[in-house]
């Protein structure tokens, strides 16, 4: 039996348990989910290629960049980004990137939160452990219910808590969500459940942390309820020698799952791919045949029979290959292996999820040299793999010279940045029980919805999109001005922000206003300072040392008083003032409360402002 | 103790996050700025993502092509009507949920079709003679949607598959006229982009939501030492001085967001002020706007509409650099057309959204006539989606993917009219195995007229020069046209 076939009974069998009302309750710290998260295979496989970086380009700035494409920026202490950076890059990258449920050295577990066992860091055993109405839940009283399974966008919810946990693994819902949201996308608007898609990510991410060949992942993928319940082929049915059904997915799981649109048809003149228009895509609607989904409830919604008496008999031809089976199971499984060893999908697959998760703009088609190499090299990493596992290929990548490479851009979508703000400003999980920087209403706030992709199956906002629409860069700048206060309060109840657990110090164990502005645009913006330049120092200077915008600390009395750079470089008193603040002493860690609250308050304000600038929505290699 | 101000905070954070107020009482520089009564030549362009079956929008009579046209189709579409496949099936709906279309501007049609009733406004504005049906368009040479958007939207067929960031044709057309586009839509859609290098007199603006546009701005004295104050002043003394010292290339990816920038910053104002003693009108703000909204499928859309109404109600304003605002294409979308399944439950309601009596096109159009009549004869809206649907409806209540399409263009400048054989008789007589199109699978609309010519005649009244169109689609002097189709400004338009 297959590891997919396996898992998928044990899920069965457990969902049967969880219908029966056997659901562990209690208590959050002592709850046992009745399904619980499969524990990953490691992965030791060198992922050192001939494109690796070398030793002496894999620097902390280089883990950072890594940490923010794949980890939502992730929670590693400096000194373990520290370590990283001293690592061979390969030997870091098998550390940083894995898609078991925890990852300590990544995202140790908080403090100030009871921690979560790995067993119950499933997206669907988080619904459950989230909404436990016990005194030791940290999730506020009055939020619990938003977390109960069927709850409206209850997905979405535990999906951003999850991803802003410390204690668990930010790449796994990284990974997860592009994958649900993006590559394999799925809508709760097509009317697929609650229960369906966190079945459909739970599984899909078991099958990667268990190091499952891709085109198995992507099979169990395709054969899931969510997946029928989203194309309707869950009506597909072979009856009295004719089809009935859509061939919605017939298409998509070609072009979609594989990334084969057509163009291997030998006939192809740019008229229309009629092999592929007119056999194989036809031939796989048939597939698809007697996939019943029942539609008596919730809970049977999560199960798929496949049949044989609606199935289509006899043989297809699928990607000019025989296909048979006596199940839309049977089929797909022999289908996969074809179609991820496919020529188009060879050369368009690992483009477009790249395209998709770390460089905006990767275009096959651009005359660009540099644009075309790291293509070539982005394709080579993948056609070399005689096995295809997502988790290797996204190790090489990671510390490919395709990915650390100044024509390279990520432009933050939406969700991307407000998830980076978050996990880079809170220090410990109280802040995001609390929902103190309020990622998913920003998201919102900029016309993007969690599992609901704005093109459907075509998956949600690009970083293109993000970086375009000039609507959402005026929701992230308005934050900084009209909303500062959901960024630079550092006072809540008996909460208190303490910046002093993160910042770096001075090398005389102060926390001085330079070192503290390079390390915070280091933290956010990963780029070696490079954008860096007076004008920015000039501005965080003022907010650190006096807790004023430039203009104002420079002159009250013309506080608007706009200073170019010019004034900052040359201007002798300008100048002076702004070089003399660089060794001000802030006081993070005063004896005096009201002291320590300032000087707290002082490094928000500062981040406030990091957050506003254009080199925090997006990252340009190097 | 902090110098904050946690009232102002409270009201900010509800105004963004969605509750309507916006920004603007910050401002607190509000005049009165009436209306405009003289407008430049726009479009208005709705991109239906998806794959819309105009098919199904409008449909022939049973008896068109002497019967054999129109029995084919009822057949053919049987099930993606909902109803069996017979003669008096095909009667009852036709006669039931169709209004029939027998004269355009008080001429009789070659053939009678019909308008969905659900599309009334459609239907009127057909029968008025401000609708130009293009027929038989050709939109893709794939059935991809996503490339085929791309080509849609750069009105483009050679358009590549990667080529998310190249230019769009209402990008091109604002270019070609030194004006500029304005995004009322969630994302901006690559119809938007303008050539690179980004021409000189042109931007995209977004105009997501017209009355909460641009930057904030914190302003009441006595908050001068609080964070909103200290973040907008270091915020906007930051952006000028990087624009001036010219730090950031246009090659950059962070050059995208100093643009953005510039744009909206020089334009906050001057949009507030002329707003600020406009209201959104009654029938327009209905669309959106709970309880009762009236577009309950897509009040998104509605929320589109009232961004155009308030461009036109901008027209004339200039920004704090004396640039124009310039209102000359608009980019609306509506998604949700790709109907494999169930075909009549989800696209029939989405259509009335957009054509029905009181919905979308309905009450912009209503609502200008009303405040700024001089806004009719300077506007026209186009209406397509990257592809249309198979002929034969598929066992699934729903039609699949195909490729060539209708387009609609809709406006009092329109010389309104059926352009191309709105039902090809050839799709019912050109045999395969004995099978006309509504019979054997995978039968579509066969592309005879290139996107060139029709947005090209857009461009061409819209600059009221007729080598517009040349510039902005240099393909259309090689890019079919069905035969006996004449498709240019002078046939399409009266002005």
């Amino acid at each position: 039996m297959s590891t997919r076939a396996l898992i998928g009974r044990i899920l069965v069998v457990n969902a049967l348990l969880v219908s029966a009302g056997c659901e562990e309750t209690t208590a959050f710290t002592r709850y046992e989910c009745s399904q619980p998260a499969a524990s990953a295979i490691r992965n030791d496989t060198d992922p050192t290629t001939a494109y690796t970086v070398s030793d002496e380009q894999w620097d902390e700035t280089a883990v950072r960049q890594v940490l923010h494409v794949f980890a939502f920026g992730g929670f590693a202490t400096d000194h373990q980004i520290d370590l990283w950076a001293e690592m061979h890059p390969g030997d870091a990258i098998r550390e940083m990137l894995t898609f078991d449920t925890t990852n300590e050295r990544l995202s140790p577990p908080a403090s100030d939160t009871p921690q979560i066992h790995p067993k119950n860091a499933s997206l669907r055993c988080l619904t459950g452990l989230l909404s436990v109405d016990s005194t030791d839940n940290p999730v506020p009283r009055a939020d619990r219910d938003a977390y109960v399974i069927d709850e409206y966008d209850a997905v979405g919810r535990t999906w951003i808590l999850a991803a802003r946990t410390r204690g668990l693994n930010p790449v796994r819902q990284r990974v997860g969500f592009w994958e649900t949201n993006y590559h394999l996308a799925l809508s709760t608007n097509a009317g697929v459940t609650n229960r369906q898609l966190l079945n459909f990510y739970d599984h899909v991410m078991t099958n990667l942390a268990r190091n499952e060949p891709y085109e198995s992942v992507l099979t169990a993928a395709a054969l899931e309820p969510a997946v029928a319940q989203q194309y309707n082929h869950r009506n597909n049915a072979y009856r009295d020698g004719k089809f009935f059904g859509n061939e919605d997915f017939g298409r998509e799981y070609h072009q979609l799952y594989f990334g084969i649109f057509g163009a291997y048809d030998d006939a192809y003149t740019g008229a229309m791919a009629d092999l592929h228009e007119l056999v194989t895509i036809p031939a796989t609607a048939r597939a698809l045949t007697d996939m019943v989904v029942d539609q008596t409830s919730d809970a049977s919604r999560e199960h798929i029979t496949f049949g044989t008496a609606e199935h289509w008999q006899g043989t297809l031809s699928i990607l000019e290959q025989p296909n048979n089976g006596n199940t839309a199971e049977e089929r797909l499984d022999a289908l996969g292996p074809v179609a991820i060893a496919h020529p188009e999908s060879i050369a368009n697959l690992p483009v477009s999820m790249i395209r998709q998760l770390a460089d905006d703009l990767l275009d096959p088609d651009s005359a660009d040299p540099g644009v075309a190499a790291r293509v070539a090299t982005v394709r080579a990493i993948w056609a070399d793999m005689p096995t295809k596992n997502l988790l290797e290929f996204f190790r090489k990548y990671a510390i490919s010279t395709a990915f650390h490479n100044p024509g390279r851009a990520k432009l933050w979508t939406s969700v991307e940045r407000n998830l980076l703000l978050n996990n880079l400003t809170s220090l410990g999980n109280r802040e995001a029980y609390r929902d103190f920087y309020r990622p998913r209403d920003y998201i919102s706030g900029e016309d993007v919805n969690l599992f609901r992709p704005s093109h459907d199956v075509f998956g949600g906002q690009t970083g293109l999109e993000a970086a375009t629409t000039a609507n959402v860069f005026a929701s992230a700048y308005n934050r900084s001005v009209g909303q500062s206060y959901s960024i630079t309060n550092v006072d809540e109840g008996s909460w208190r922000k303490d910046w002093s657990t993160a910042v770096r110090r001075a090398p005389d164990g102060a926390f001085r206003v330079i070192e503290t502005a390079e390390w915070l645009w280091e933290r956010y913006n990963a780029d070696g300072l490079a954008n860096m330049g007076n004008l920015e120092r000039a501005h965080l200077y003022a907010l650190l040392a006096s807790g004023r915008d430039l203009g104002y600390w420079i002159d009250s009395t013309a506080a608007d008083t706009v200073y170019t750079l010019d004034q900052i470089n040359n201007t002798l008193a300008i100048h002076n003032q702004i070089v003399g603040a660089e060794q001000a002493i802030i006081l993070l860690d005063s004896s005096d409360r009201d002291e320590r609250q300032e000087a707290n308050y002082r490094v928000s304000l500062a981040v406030n402002f990091i957050v506003a600038t254009p080199y925090f929505m997006a990252q340009q290699g190097r | 103790m902090f110098p904050i101000n946690r009232r102002n905070f409270l009201w900010t954070t509800s105004a963004a996050l969605g509750a309507g107020a916006g920004l603007f009482p910050l401002l607190g520089r509000v005049r009165a700025d009436p209306l405009p009564t003289a407008f430049q030549r726009k479009v208005v362009n709705i991109t239906l993502e998806g794959g819309p079956d105009f098919r199904h929008l409008i449909v022939p009579a049973p008896n068109v092509g002497g019967g054999l046209y129109g029995a084919a189709y009822w057949k053919g579409r049987a099930s993606s009507h909902y109803i069996a496949e017979s003669a008096s099936a095909a009667a009852s709906r036709y006669a039931q949920d169709y209004l029939p279309v027998t004269t355009i501007a008080g001429v009789p049609v070659a053939e009678e079709f019909g308008v969905l009733k659900t599309s009334a406004f459609l239907h009127s504005e057909i029968v008025a003679g401000r609708v130009a049906i293009m027929c038989n368009v050709e939109h893709s040479n794939n059935r991809d949607h996503a490339h085929s958007l791309l080509i849609l939207q750069a009105g483009d067929i050679t358009t590549r598959s990667y080529a998310t960031d190249r230019d769009g044709w209402g990008g091109r057309l604002a270019a070609a006229i030194s004006g500029n586009v304005f995004s009322m839509t969630r994302q901006k859609l690559m119809y938007c982009n303008l050539p690179y290098p980004a021409p000189v007199g042109s931007e995209v603006i977004s105009a997501r939501n017209t009355r909460a546009f641009g930057l904030a701005r914190s302003v009441a004295s006595d908050y001068q030492q609080g964070s909103e104050a200290v973040s907008d002043r270091a915020l906007t003394s930051y952006y000028a001085s990087l624009r001036g010292a010219n730090i950031i290339p246009e090659s950059s990816p962070y050059h995208y967001f100093v643009a953005h920038e510039e744009t909206l910053r020089g334009f906050t104002e001057a949009v507030a002020n002329r707003l600020a003693d406009n209201p959104v009108p009654a029938s327009i703000s209905a669309l959106y706007t709970a309880p009762n909204q009236v577009l309950t499928r897509n009040g998104n859309f509605g929320e589109q509409i009232r961004n155009v109404y308030d461009c036109f109600a901008c027209e004339g304003i200039v920004d704090s650099h004396a640039r124009p605002f310039n209102f000359r294409v608009g980019s609306l979308e509506y998604g949700g057309w790709d109907s494999h399944k169930n075909q009549r439950d989800q696209i029939e309601i989405q259509y009335s959204e957009i054509f029905g009596d009181g919905k979308g096109l309905s009450s912009l159009r209503a609502e200008l006539g009303a405040t700024m009549p001089n806004a009719l004869d300077n506007y026209v809206v186009t209406v397509s989606g990257e592809f249309g649907r198979q002929l034969r409806s598929n066992g699934d209540r729903g039609t699949d993917h195909g490729r060539g399409n209708y387009i609609f263009i809709l406006g009092s400048a329109v010389r309104g009219g059926v352009y191309g054989e709105m039902f090809p008789m050839a799709e019912v007589t050109d045999l395969v195995n004995g099978q006309n199109k509504y019979e054997r699978y995978n039968g579509d609309i066969e592309g005879q007229t290139g996107l060139s010519h029709v947005f090209g005649a857009v461009a061409d009244w819209v600059s009221n020069n007729n080598a517009t169109g040349d510039i902005v689609f240099p393909a259309r002097a090689t890019e079919p046209v069905e035969p006996g189709a004449t498709i240019t400004r002078a046939a399409v338009f009266t002005t």
